[in-house]
């Protein structure tokens, strides 16, 4: 017993870095429900696009890089350190709160909690999704900490990176022109991609998902974000030995002003 | 105490479920027959009718013919002034066109004119109308300061919508750029 | 034991991840380009579905190609008939031949109702993204209705309101080789449901919607003297606005739709008044020797904004509705060139304008305080933007020239300065005003 206890005690541990860490997004929804298995079908018949998508949208890579070499690193390199602490420790003070109210709540909540979720069936296909994916994500890093380059990223290779998967999400990113401009709006996206650069999972930020119930009109764009990295995939040009840095993708989607 | 933590354990995966709502939307759209407006289609039938173009030819006037003949003076004298690009000052050659314009509107104290101003199309449409008036009134003010009564003269503005030259270049821009004096009927 | 291990192994991995974060990346700028859209045939048992079934999927179609937002793909290469697609598309197939989006619907007559479902489903999302039952009594006003339904489809796609079932006026002009005739005519957004309300007789210019639909203020030189003129749509009667000693010109309503602004010359100054239609009471806005022109309301009634030559050329001024004459008037623009023909969106976030500058014409947009000029739109002339109601869209004049000739028509170019598209008209056009939704 004593081990059980223990287990479910590191269990709980875990569950709650990752949670901080947004690695993997706990607040189950039904959409990414369906993102998860999609994520998976979606490899077989992105394949089969393959070619079809090389032989569009090259000319295209030709011709934009002169621009976003040019404007990029600059940007990267200033802006990250403020944002992401601040975002973090946002998302701190929300997840502390939303954890205090479980404490509070007597057994009656807890009773309608279950009857909920009962209704929406969801709890079985979740906690297997869940489990595979801790599996999974277990696998890989042990994988990886054996076989792959350990090198710590500089930040060349960082901004380069970085401008290799920007440039191809932009242009596949047709923004719908209904433009909310607002500089706090923020469509965040975590992408997790394999060896060959297919994205395998996708998963909307809590955040972003807290905003766009509660206004219906930022719909759109997240509707076009996804679409952009779906169309986007596989990503090309990543050095397979490096897969270590660019598995995961935080992806933002800010819609400033065009021009 | 193991109850307890198997029961939180349970409760935070089960919490980490929730927030989940599902987005089945269906909405009526209602009463999109509601006020059929009736149009009343045949009340306007007799003013067309109306403004048909009458062509009449008939003998002129004793009046007309007067008219006709100061209207080719008028001409002979020099009926209209030109302008600079988004100017209202007449050009200098305007000066001595007006001043005989004067001479000839003293001489024939009977007659009242209008002055048309014109622009070209290099603008737009609601500041040209202005732009039209200021430049009628610029050649009014001339003509009464030469001592034509203030009351024989009226002004009226086309703004660009009458160009004296359908053409799109420099000279004939120049040549919309007017106020025309016309003797009135 | 071992499982203690890996439980622990598993959190030492989580907390180096909190060192060594995954790579973000920002993405501002993207595209715009037409989405492709896969509309397929609203399902049906009747004939008499059947023919309401593609008058919709016409209207729908032109309306959403209209818009310039979307790319219909031809219907010869969907791989799913109707009725799987109403029921569940297969988005693998979809997304084989580009599609990003799918409309589908089903349409039951049911005595005098008309039940019509529609579906937006979105390839990439593989979901259901909008879900909607639309019940009218006839089928009187399909238009209406297939416009209403591009409207909600538009709505879920771009976050605006859609604005397929409004209406333009513009003023029709036919040259001849020495006269021009400008009457208004009236047609819904799409072209459809053409018709003149002037005759042509006098020249008429500036028409401009009430922001209710059911007025229209124009200018006309009737007796020779330009005089601002209402009409009304419904009893299709027009008079004269007021009785004014100098010439009264470039009206246009407040949003309440109980006021007209509008500019009247004397001695040769152009000056803003403001009449209230219910007891043709007529207050000053601006007093001077220039030319105050093209006056316009900002959505909440309490500014105006118009254009003035005070500071020796044209610029952009705004002053409060109410401030009468005493105040001055703030100026907003301090590019280059001229500026002119100022409209203040329904949104309230820009105010719309010509510039010209160096003999070449633009549409631009300028935020209130004067900040965010941009330009959105050039050609030979361009001019008189005006307004979709869902403030995303524009509607101006533009005239090309083609073989020294000049060719007048309406455009309308989305705020971004993408998607231009011409509107067609049965011959040359200029002076459009974009109007509010059909009321039904």
């Amino acid at each position: 017993m004593v081990k059980f206890i223990f287990f479910s005690f590191i269990f709980h541990l875990t569950l709650l870095a990752v949670f901080k860490l947004e690695i993997v997004n706990l607040k189950k929804n039904k959409e990414q429900a369906i993102n998860v298995n999609v994520s998976l079908e979606k490899k077989n018949f992105i394949e089969k696009e393959k070619p079809k998508k090389t032989i569009k949208e090259k000319p295209k890579k030709e011709v934009k890089p002169k621009k976003t070499i040019k404007e990029k690193p600059k940007k990267t390199i200033k802006e990250k350190p403020k944002k992401t602490i601040k975002e973090k420790s946002k998302n701190e003070i929300k997840q502390k709160t939303t954890k205090e109210n479980p404490k509070n709540s007597n057994e009656e909540k807890f009773d309608d909690l279950l009857k909920n979720l009962a209704k929406e069936k969801l709890p079985a296909e979740s906690q297997d999704n869940f489990e595979k994916k801790l599996q999974k994500l277990s696998e890989q890093k042990l994988k990886n900490s054996n076989n792959l380059d350990k090198k710590k990223p500089n930040k060349n290779e960082l901004s380069y990176i970085e401008r290799l998967i920007l440039n191809q999400i932009d242009e596949n990113w047709s923004r719908p022109p209904g433009i909310k401009t607002s500089k706090d709006l923020i469509i965040k996206i975590v992408v997790r991609l394999d060896i060959n650069g297919n994205v395998i999972n996708l998963q909307i930020h809590k955040s972003t998902l807290n905003e766009t119930v509660r206004d219906n009109t930022l719909q759109p764009y997240l509707d076009s974000a996804i679409r952009a990295i779906k169309k986007a995939s596989p990503f090309e040009g990543l050095k397979k030995d490096r897969y270590n840095t660019w598995k995961e993708l935080i992806i933002n989607f800010k819609p400033i002003e065009a021009r | 105490m193991n109850n307890l933590l198997k029961l939180l354990l349970i409760f935070f995966l089960i919490f980490n479920f929730i927030g989940c709502t599902s987005q089945n939307e269906k909405v009526l759209v209602e009463g999109v027959s509601s006020n059929v407006s009736s149009t009343t289609e045949e009340s306007d039938k007799d003013i067309e009718e109306n403004d048909q173009n009458i062509s009449i030819e008939d003998d002129l006037s004793e009046t007309a013919k007067i008219n006709k003949i100061l209207n080719e003076k008028l001409i002979e004298v020099g009926d209209r002034v030109f302008f600079d690009y988004d100017k209202s000052n007449f050009k200098k050659e305007g000066i001595e066109t007006l001043k005989r314009q004067a001479r000839f509107l003293i001489a024939n104290q009977n007659i009242t004119v209008t002055i048309e101003g014109h622009c070209d199309a290099r603008g737009t449409r609601e500041y040209n109308l202005a732009l039209g008036e200021r430049r009628a009134f610029s050649v009014k003010s001339f003509l009464t300061s030469l001592g034509v009564e203030d009351s024989r003269i009226s002004i009226i503005s086309f703004g660009k919508e009458k160009l004296q030259s359908l053409e799109n270049n420099e000279k004939a821009w120049a040549q919309s750029r007017t106020a025309i004096t016309t003797i009135n009927p | 034991m071992i499982k203690l291990k890996l439980c622990s192994l598993l959190f030492i991995f989580f907390l180096k991840n909190l060192y060594s974060g995954p790579i973000e990346i920002d993405v501002t700028k993207g595209t715009i380009e037409p989405l492709p859209i896969a509309i397929t045939k609203f399902n049906y048992k009747s004939i008499k579905e059947k023919t309401i079934s593609n008058q919709i999927y016409e209207i729908v179609s032109n309306d959403l190609t209209n818009s310039g937002l979307f790319r219909k793909i031809s219907d010869n290469a969907f791989l799913q008939d109707e009725e799987e697609v109403f029921f569940q598309p297969s988005f693998r197939d979809w997304s084989l031949i580009d599609a990003n989006l799918i409309v589908s619907g089903r349409i039951k007559l049911y005595n005098d109702k008309l039940l019509i479902n529609i579906k937006l489903w979105d390839v990439y999302r593989e979901k259901l993204i909008l879900s909607k039952k639309v019940e009218v009594l006839n089928d009187n006003k399909l238009r209406v209705l297939a416009h209403i339904i591009s409207n909600l489809i538009y709505q879920r796609v771009t976050g605006e309101k859609g604005y397929f079932d409004t209406r333009v006026v513009y003023i029709a002009e036919e040259k001849t080789a020495n006269n021009i005739s400008k009457r208004i005519a009236i047609m819904d957004y799409d072209g459809n449901n053409h018709e003149y309300l002037t005759n042509g007789k006098n020249i008429a210019i500036t028409p401009r919607f009430s922001p209710n639909g059911k007025k229209i203020a124009y200018l006309s030189f009737s007796d020779k003297k330009p005089t601002v003129f209402l009409f009304d749509l419904d009893t299709k009667k027009e008079k004269v606005l007021g009785n004014f000693s100098g010439m009264s010109f470039a009206p246009r309503f407040s949003p309440d739709n109980k006021r007209i602004i509008f500019s009247l010359t004397k001695r040769g100054s152009s000056n803003i008044f403001i009449q209230t239609l219910s007891n043709n009471e007529t207050i000053q806005v601006t007093n001077n020797r220039h030319i105050n022109t093209s006056p316009s309301f900002s959505p909440d009634n309490k500014w105006i904004v118009f254009s003035s030559d005070r500071s020796g050329k044209q610029n952009l001024y705004i002053k409060k509705s109410n401030d009468g004459i005493s105040k001055k008037a703030k100026r907003i623009t301090f590019g280059e060139g001229s500026y002119a023909t100022p409209v203040w969106s329904p949104r309230g976030d820009y105010i719309a304008f010509t510039k010209t500058y160096k003999n070449e014409f633009f549409i631009g947009l300028i935020r209130k305080d004067g900040s965010g000029e941009r330009i959105i739109a050039t050609g030979y002339l361009t001019e008189s933007p005006s307004w979709s109601p869902n403030g995303r869209t524009l509607i101006f004049n533009k005239v090309n020239k083609s073989n020294n000739k000049l060719v007048s028509s309406i455009f309308t170019i989305d705020i971004t300065g993408n998607l231009e598209k011409k509107l067609n008209t049965p011959g040359e056009a200029s002076d459009p005003d974009w109007g509010p939704s059909i009321n039904y």
